[in-house]
């Protein structure tokens, strides 16, 4: 995970390695306000259930020859995976001294003020949920893009930038013990995508 | 002398019920320990069922006396990444009221947090954390 | 209920009496014990009860309904007095009765005030003392009075900030006593004399100054004398009275008198009631006006005594440090305060005074636990005598409190008295739960501070105490709860029930009740103690069936009663703990059952319990409880003679890191004995599975690729980790195996197992999954790829992202792990195949064990099982995973010649590589190989010929010499001996002759007779070499028929003649060119002629004999034609140079050279042509534009000869002549010609013959030109008809000369002009006739002397206007 060099940038981020971001202890946080952090229209988010958009991976398979899209289906898996990991060290650490969540809302709600905050220094944008266990989360600048962000140039690498937040995001949940998949999607850069999807159990 | 063989026994356990750490002392009524600790889980689950309704301020992590046997008294405690912590405490050990005992918990998370975060442990893997290990042994001796 | 205080009054009872203890207590006991007295009295309702009546009466006859009289009257009084006879009915709650007494009792004329209506419950009894005054007054006034003082409520405001009540104030009215009001220091607040009030109806002086107003001070002093300061004087006033009487003072004037003589400066104190009984507003009001006055001063009085009370309380206890105190004297002080409270209906301020003493005493315990012990506490340490459990059916348990309250109370009787007082007011305020959780709580903390103290406990007591207890609290809760709602609130009692199961359980071992032989002598002298120590059974449990005591007794009496209210216990509370879903504890209790049966010698009731413990304790890893469960299911399962399930189990535990080294053994032993003891039945098989006796680590195949041929060699070398602590001998080892004939032959092939080798032949099998279930890995792994959406218009990316391709899978439920322990899967298979490996003895640890094998049937093999027995018991791995497979294959004999080189050429020695793969087929010595010769191809056989022998896996195996002996028709090659399965490899020279095959250009080609070979002309392909193949047959040994192979050589060389002429004299060219990527060294080139005509003479003009020819070069060969006499008119050559590799130093052998024949014909010259140009007369240079004259002189060089025999010979008086056609053409356009540039002539065959012709040419250009050339044609006449012969052109020439074939010779200029047109139309008309014919002279005819030669010319000093007119 290369982070942009960027002296706005937090440093831990800048130094590359999360490990130091796993050791330090999470500091203060200011209780945030996300705007319209909740748009209670059920059914009403603009993403499809994961039917589509697995619907849309045969669509992508049109465009990229297979063995490539394999070949970047491994490597953006291989950082999901660690994004998973360093999730769940992440949330282990932040939750420590929260009260006991109330529900999937609740959780999702901390994903996108604190947690986010304390990784990216801003918080989620928009949460939006069908209600129905799928919730997508957009930042509007994400700060993994924002040095990419001039044009659509670096549009095609965005996904690679990507995948270890989605990780991130799924190894949290997981760890708060939400199963679910997390898929992200940018078509402005800095903002994007992120959608999660819970797996009922 | 008589004080040492006041015993405790910390146990973390994992989401899945099955212990990701065992440590009591003295070791030779272990058994006894796993079957208390093991009963004692029903009431943790009740607990946690039942505090998804109570209200925030109530929704510590802590969750008190689970409950008394007659020798032991039985405190859990359970992470939001629904680790559960189970202490046992001998119960003529009477210098140890809710405060002392909480803030234990928190030690147990503390690290436990700092293993979590440990790259190289797999979650859901036994912890053999030497830190870890230190840190309980030193709360037992406190303890006892 | 109005007729009581008449018939009260009738009785004139004394109030006094009262508080007269029954029983002839001691006038002088303190109020409270007085107070209790009636208490006590009405638990027994004997005598006592009109007392109790007029208590309660006077309650009840202030108008209270019952609803009123019972919140006070039923904790104390006979409403609860007639429940605890109907307590012990179960089901009938006490709190419910209640309810219902409140129904049933009739409304008295307070109901439906609204006050009573929402302030019910709170009301104060405040004890008051009326002074003398006269009777008759305040019987006719009291029911009206008692009737409305309750009625309004008054705000109660309290000390130390506690929150004001609402209550209701009635009072017991009591006629004035000296002797009853309270002596100094007096503890007691419920008889306490809140207000006294005198009476007074008088209304004139004279009997006020006579009587009352002395009868008022005496009072008066009295009151001060006990400094009780709440006094209160009513005036009555009667206008009755005053009617009758005249002369009368004004009313006012006694009320003033009393207010001065007495009230000083609290004139409120006396207040007047005007004519109570009349029912006017303005006595309405003056009531009302008294009623607020009684009320504040009777309140005020109350507080103000009551924060006394507390102050002293509180004094008392701040001095708990001083020896002196005693805890039992301050508890019978808070108690009272207790009392008061709930007297009031203050119910949770009655516990707390409870609780307060409770915390306090057990902060006691533990101080003296941690070493600072009070001295009072050494009362409660005293040995426990008595251990009856709690009584909970009383409101209050006086003889445990007499016991307190004479400081001989043992920790026990305070304890369960405290508990039974807090029970109690836990019960009115409806917490029942709580009664249940804090009983609990009491238990353990009894249990704990009795160790504290050190008290000494005979053995079982306290299990008696507690098990009495449970059952009372149980019972006490099921007495006031319905079934509903004690089934929702199992989860509360069920703590009780277990707590109860385990004391029985234990008193059940204490007293020899659960060993099968019954309790012996000392048993059941424990029996009998403990049975003492219970005492008689309470009254109020006599008469009930269930009792917690007759139960002890009777579980205690015989070990039948035991078994069956131990196990009623049990089971009760497993299915309790079920039902709440406690999994885990109703599993616990149930291995105590089972441990239970396990005594009783039943196993097979302990089997259930013990497996389903089992397994919950599997499922969720709990080492240490699985590890003692599983022995005792062992245990178990021995004594059921379930030998399978006990060998499993027990092999299971021989292999439990968890168990000492001694048991681990034992269960090891314990294995392998049963097994030889089982092994007497022969044939009958015990299938366990493996993983717990050894586990597979990892397998080694040699050969290492697993594949071997028909007949070879496998050996398996497998690795099990024995699981056992000690060596135990295995008879055999074996693993089945699958047998499947190989579909794809190519795996059988030596080809495939050389390419396809597996990582050094080590499979190694991941380690026993660990304890505990992992359930992350339930799920599949999530596979994400990018995505780019690209806008369908330009295929311009606008959006990528991640995105998830197996949701599918994720988003399903996954299913639950199954069971870990899994002997189900372990069949044993009986395969056809199976490696066997006999008595082997399995060390502790890993174990190498190899089983060899012959290979038999190709094919594919499978290891499907592993499997050790020990005697008739088999342990066994049911499946090998990941899979395992050998393959046998059976392969033919080859045979295989391929070329060293990439292409062989021919001419020179050039190796061949032969490959003979033996497969199944043993070379033997003297088989050999029997090549069937060709001409053109000779194999070259030298001594050091060796073979090579490899072994399949390319390991060279031996070395041997090659013998090739070859005769005229066959060469055989004798292979040395090699065994099946090898390769043998040898390489030969081969040698085929060189041969130029068909090479175009002129003359036709002679080439070698190819037997078999076909010639493939590669003109065509240009540069490439000509190819020739040869086809050779061998005899191989194995096989009846002959393998043909085909080696194609190729011509290095191609080579081309052509016949060079200066004038007469004749020049041979050969070209030479190499197309072969070597290079050669030619020597000695020789051209002969092969059809020896006399006197020619080819003599070569090639300077050195050796050359080199370097690829892809060409070298030329010259040689001159001389000839003597005349030559023939062809001439047959053969052109042929010995050639060599140049690379190679030294061949072997001699090598044939290089020919190349090839004939020439009618190479004599017989015309020599001779162009000339003369510049115009006068000028001796040409000048461009200038006409210059073309002579064309074409000379008869030999006379008549044989070539000149055609149709063109035309003979006329003996001279022969012939037709030419010349025509000169300027290709390079360097002239113009002008006039007819061709014509035909008649040319005399005869030597020196010359015909010349004439013609203008004009130059184009400067400098000097090159002639423009002169062609000669045979001119042949029409009437031969060989028009085949003919090509365009020369239709074209005959074309335009029939035209003018009239005009014969002198060819005027106009048919040139016109002969574009006239060819047009003669093209057009004369198709098809057979016309003249040219045919061009061969090259060797005809010698153009002038070609290359030029004319210098001059530019023209205006050619720029230069045109050209031809005229």
């Amino acid at each position: 995970m290369k982070s942009p060099p960027d002296g706005r940038f937090p440093p831990r981020l800048a130094a590359g390695g999360w490990a130091p971001l796993l050791a330090q202890s999470r500091g203060g946080f200011e209780s945030l306000w996300v705007p319209g952090v909740v748009s209670l229209r059920a059914g009403s988010s603009g993403h499809a259930g994961p039917e589509s958009s697995y619907d849309r991976s045969d669509y992508v398979q049109g465009f990229t020859t297979r063995k490539k899209a394999t070949e970047n289906g491994r490597c953006i898996t291989k950082l999901e995976n660690m994004g998973f990991r360093v999730g769940q060290g992440l949330i282990e650490r932040f939750t420590k001294d929260t009260a006991r969540f109330k529900d999937e809302l609740d959780i999702m709600k901390f994903i996108c003020k604190d947690f986010w905050t304390t990784v990216f220094k801003k918080q989620i944008d928009n949460l939006r949920t069908n209600h129905q266990g799928i919730y997508v989360l957009q930042d509007n600048k994400f700060r993994l893009l924002t040095q990419m962000s001039a044009g659509k140039q670096y549009l095609e690498h965005a996904s690679k930038y990507l995948a270890f937040t989605c990780g991130l995001i799924r190894g949290g949940l997981s760890n708060l013990g939400i199963k679910s998949i997390v898929t992200a999607e940018v078509s402005s850069m800095p903002a994007c995508k992120f959608q999660v999807m819970i797996q009922k159990l | 002398m008589e004080w040492f063989l006041v015993t405790s026994a910390a146990v973390i356990l994992f989401l899945q019920n099955y212990p990701l750490y065992i440590r009591s002392v003295p070791t030779e009524n272990e058994l006894k320990f796993h079957y208390m600790v093991h009963t004692s889980l029903d009431v943790v689950d009740e607990k946690i069922s039942a505090m998804g309704k109570a209200l925030v301020d109530q929704r510590e992590l802590y969750l008190g006396l689970l409950y008394p046997t007659e020798d032991y008294k039985v405190y859990g405690y359970v992470t939001n990444s629904k680790v559960k912590f189970v202490m046992v405490v001998d119960s003529s050990n009477t210098a140890l009221r809710d405060n002392e005992i909480r803030s234990m918990f928190r030690k147990l998370h503390n690290s436990y947090t700092d293993v979590m975060c440990n790259p190289f442990y797999n979650p859901g893997d036994r912890i053999q954390s030497r830190a870890f290990d230190g840190m309980v042994t030193s709360m037992m001796i406190q303890v006892c | 209920m109005e007729v009581w205080p008449g018939r009260r009054l009738r009785r004139g009872p004394d109030p006094a009496g009262d508080l007269r203890p029954p029983r002839g207590r001691p006038p002088t006991s303190s109020g409270p014990t007085s107070y209790l007295s009636l208490l006590e009295a009405t638990s027994d309702l004997g005598d006592a009860l009109p007392v109790v009546r007029l208590q309660l009466d006077s309650a009840r006859g202030a108008g209270r309904p019952g609803r009123r009289a019972r919140p006070e009257g039923a904790p104390l009084f006979a409403p609860s007095g007639r429940r605890l006879c109907s307590w012990p009915c179960a089901g009938r709650s006490f709190l419910a009765g209640t309810a219902s007494s409140r129904r049933t009792v009739p409304s008295g004329p307070a109901e439906g005030l609204p006050a009573l209506g929402c302030e019910r419950g709170r009301s104060l009894r405040a004890v008051v003392v009326f002074g003398a005054g006269d009777q008759n007054l305040f019987t006719s006034i009291y029911p009206t009075l008692s009737q409305q003082l309750p009625r309004e409520p008054m705000e109660w405001r309290r000390s130390y900030g506690r929150a004001p009540k609402m209550i209701h104030l009635e009072s017991n009215f009591v006629q004035f006593k000296e002797e009853l009001l309270p002596k100094e220091g007096n503890k007691a607040l419920l008889t306490f004399p809140f207000l006294h009030i005198y009476w007074t109806e008088c209304c004139d002086t004279e009997v006020y100054k006579a009587t009352v107003k002395d009868d008022l001070t005496k009072w008066q002093n009295v009151l001060k004398a006990h400094s009780s300061v709440d006094w209160l004087i009513v005036v009555v006033e009667n206008d009755a009275k005053k009617k009758n009487k005249t002369n009368i003072l004004p009313r006012t004037s006694i009320v003033d008198k009393i207010r001065n003589d007495f009230c000083n400066k609290q004139s409120d104190r006396c207040v007047v009631l005007s004519d109570p009984l009349k029912d006017s507003s303005r006595t309405q009001e003056s009531w009302n006006a008294f009623l607020t006055k009684l009320r504040t001063l009777l309140l005020m009085s109350f507080t103000k005594n009551l924060g006394k009370f507390e102050d002293d309380m509180r004094t008392l206890r701040e001095k708990r440090t001083e020896p002196g105190w005693s805890f039992c004297d301050y508890f019978m002080v808070q108690e009272e305060l207790a009392f008061v409270f709930e007297m009031l209906q203050q119910f949770e301020d009655a516990l707390v005074q409870y609780d307060e003493l409770d915390a306090l005493f057990s902060q006691y315990v533990v101080n003296f636990g941690a070493g600072d012990g009070a001295n009072w506490l050494t009362f409660f340490c005293q040995p426990v005598k008595s251990w009856n459990g709690l009584i909970l059916r009383k409101p209050i348990d006086m003889e445990k409190r007499g016991l307190i309250q004479r400081q001989e109370a043992t920790l026990l009787d305070l304890r369960s008295y405290l508990f039974s007082r807090q029970c109690t007011l836990l019960l009115f305020l409806q917490r029942p739960w709580e009664v249940a959780q804090r009983a609990l709580e009491l238990l353990h903390s009894c249990v704990q501070e009795l160790k504290l103290l050190e008290v000494s406990v005979p053995p079982g007591a306290l299990d008696c105490w507690v098990f009495l207890s449970c059952l009372e609290v149980l019972q006490r809760i099921e007495g006031c709860c319905d079934r509903a709602q004690i089934d929702s609130n199992i989860a509360h009692t069920v703590g009780l029930w277990s707590y109860a199961t385990g004391k029985l359980k234990s008193l059940g071992y204490l007293c020899g009740l659960v060993s099968e032989q019954g309790p012996n002598s000392e048993d059941l002298n424990r029996t009998v103690d403990l049975l003492a120590g219970l005492g008689a059974e309470r009254p109020e449990t006599a008469n009930t069936a269930q009792s917690p005591y007759k139960k002890l007794k009777e579980a205690l009496s015989s070990v039948e009663a035991f078994e069956k209210h131990y196990l009623d216990l049990s089971h009760a509370t497993i299915e309790m703990y079920t039902s709440i879903g406690r999994i885990r504890s109703a599993k616990f209790v149930g291995k105590d059952l089972a441990e239970f049966y396990m005594r009783k010698k039943s196993p097979q009731k302990a089997e259930i319990y013990l497996q389903g413990a089992l397994k919950n304790y599997l499922a969720e890893g709990w080492a240490l409880p699985i590890t003692h469960t599983r022995k005792q299911l062992a245990e178990c399962q021995k004594h059921l003679g379930q030998i399978e399930n006990y060998l499993q189990t027990s092999s299971v535990l021989a292999s439990d890191r968890h168990l000492t080294e001694s048991e681990r053994e034992h269960f090891c032993r314990e294995v392998v004995g049963v097994a030889r003891r089982q092994a007497g039945s022969p044939g009958h098989k015990i299938v366990l599975p493996m993983h717990s006796f050894a586990q597979l680590r990892d397998l080694h195949f040699t050969p290492s690729n697993a594949v071997v041929h028909v007949g070879g060699v496998l050996s398996v070398e497998i690795t099990v980790c024995s699981q056992m602590p000690v060596p135990v001998h295995v008879e055999q080892i074996a693993i089945n195996v699958h047998f499947s004939i190989e579909k794809n032959n190519y795996r059988k092939t030596a080809e495939w197992l050389t390419k396809h080798k597996t990582a050094n032949g080590i499979v190694s099998f991941p380690a026993e999954s660990s304890p505990f279930p992992t359930s992350q890995n339930s799920l599949p792994a999530l596979e994400l790829c990018e995505m780019f959406e690209r806008s369908p218009s330009d295929n311009s990316l606008h959006t990528t992202g991640i995105i998830c391709k197996n949701v599918h899978m994720l988003l399903r439920k996954q299913e639950s792990g199954a069971s870990l322990e899994a002997p189900s899967g372990a069949a044993l298979e009986a395969g056809a195949h199976v490696l066997k490996c006999a008595a082997v003895t399995l060390e502790p640890g890993p174990n190498t064990i190899t089983f060899r094998t012959q290979a038999k049937e190709p094919g594919t093999y499978t290891l499907r099982q592993l499997c050790a027995s020990v005697g008739p018991v088999w342990f066994v791995l049911p499946h090998i995973y990941p899979l395992v497979q050998y393959d046998v294959y059976s392969q033919e004999p080859q045979l295989h010649v391929e070329p060293l080189a990439d292409s062989l050429l021919a001419g020179i020695p050039q190796k061949v590589k032969f490959t003979v793969t033996t497969g199944h087929y043993a070379v033997k010595n003297g088989d050999s190989l029997q090549l069937s010769n060709v001409e053109a191809v000779l194999i070259l056989c030298h001594e050091e010929n060796r073979a090579v022998i490899y072994s399949n896996m390319r390991e060279k195996a031996a070395d041997a010499a090659l013998r090739v002996q070859s005769s005229d028709k066959v060469t055989s090659i004798s292979l040395p001996a090699a065994p099946a399965y090898h390769v043998i490899e040898f390489e030969l020279e081969v040698l085929s002759l060189p041969s130029a095959p068909a090479t175009g250009g002129e003359g036709t080609m002679l080439g070698v007779t190819e037997p078999r070979g076909k010639p493939k002309d590669t003109q065509k392909a240009g540069h490439c070499m000509a190819t020739t193949d040869h086809q050779v047959s061998i005899d191989c040994p194995w096989s009846i028929y002959s393998t043909v192979i085909s080696l194609t050589f190729s011509m290095p060389f191609r080579t081309t003649h052509s016949l060079l002429s200066s004038g007469t004299r004749k020049y041979v060219q050969v070209c030479v060119q190499n197309l072969s990527e070597l290079d050669f060294q030619l020597s000695d080139s020789h051209l002969v002629d092969t059809g020896d005509s006399t006197g020619l003479r080819l003599i070569p003009l090639n300077t050195e004999s050796e050359q080199r020819i370097h690829s892809k070069q060409a070298v030329f060969f010259v040689w001159e034609l001389k000839w003597t006499q005349a030559p023939p008119p062809c001439l047959h050559c053969r052109f042929s140079v010995g050639f060599s590799p140049a690379s190679e130093e030294r061949l072997s052998v001699s090598l044939k050279p290089y020919t190349y024949e090839f004939q020439v014909d009618n190479f004599l010259t017989l015309y020599n042509v001779r162009a000339e140009i003369s510049p115009p007369p006068g000028t001796e240079l040409c000048k461009t534009g200038s006409l210059c004259s073309l002579e064309v002189s074409i000379t008869r060089l030999s006379d008549l000869s044989e070539v000149d025999k055609d149709e063109a010979l035309t003979e006329c008086d003996e001279c022969f002549s012939t037709k030419l056609m010349y025509e000169v053409v300027d290709n390079s356009s360097n002239w113009a010609v002008c006039g007819k540039s061709s014509g035909v002539i008649s040319m005399p065959v005869a030597a020196r013959a010359t015909h010349r012709v004439h013609m203008e040419v004009m130059p184009l250009f400067a400098g000097y030109l090159p002639l423009p050339d002169v062609r000669l044609f045979k001119y042949l006449p029409h009437h031969s008809a060989h028009s085949s012969q003919l090509d365009a052109d020369s239709w074209i020439e005959n074309d335009s000369l029939s035209v003018d074939k009239h005009v014969d010779d002198q060819v005027d200029s106009g048919s040139v002009q016109s002969r574009g047109s006239v060819r047009s139309v003669a093209s057009s008309d004369h198709k098809g006739l057979p016309m003249p014919r040219l045919r061009a002279l061969p090259p060797g005819q005809a010698f153009n002397a002038s070609a290359g030669t030029q004319v210098l010319v001059v530019p023209s000093q205006d050619d720029h206007v230069l045109e050209v007119s031809v005229t």
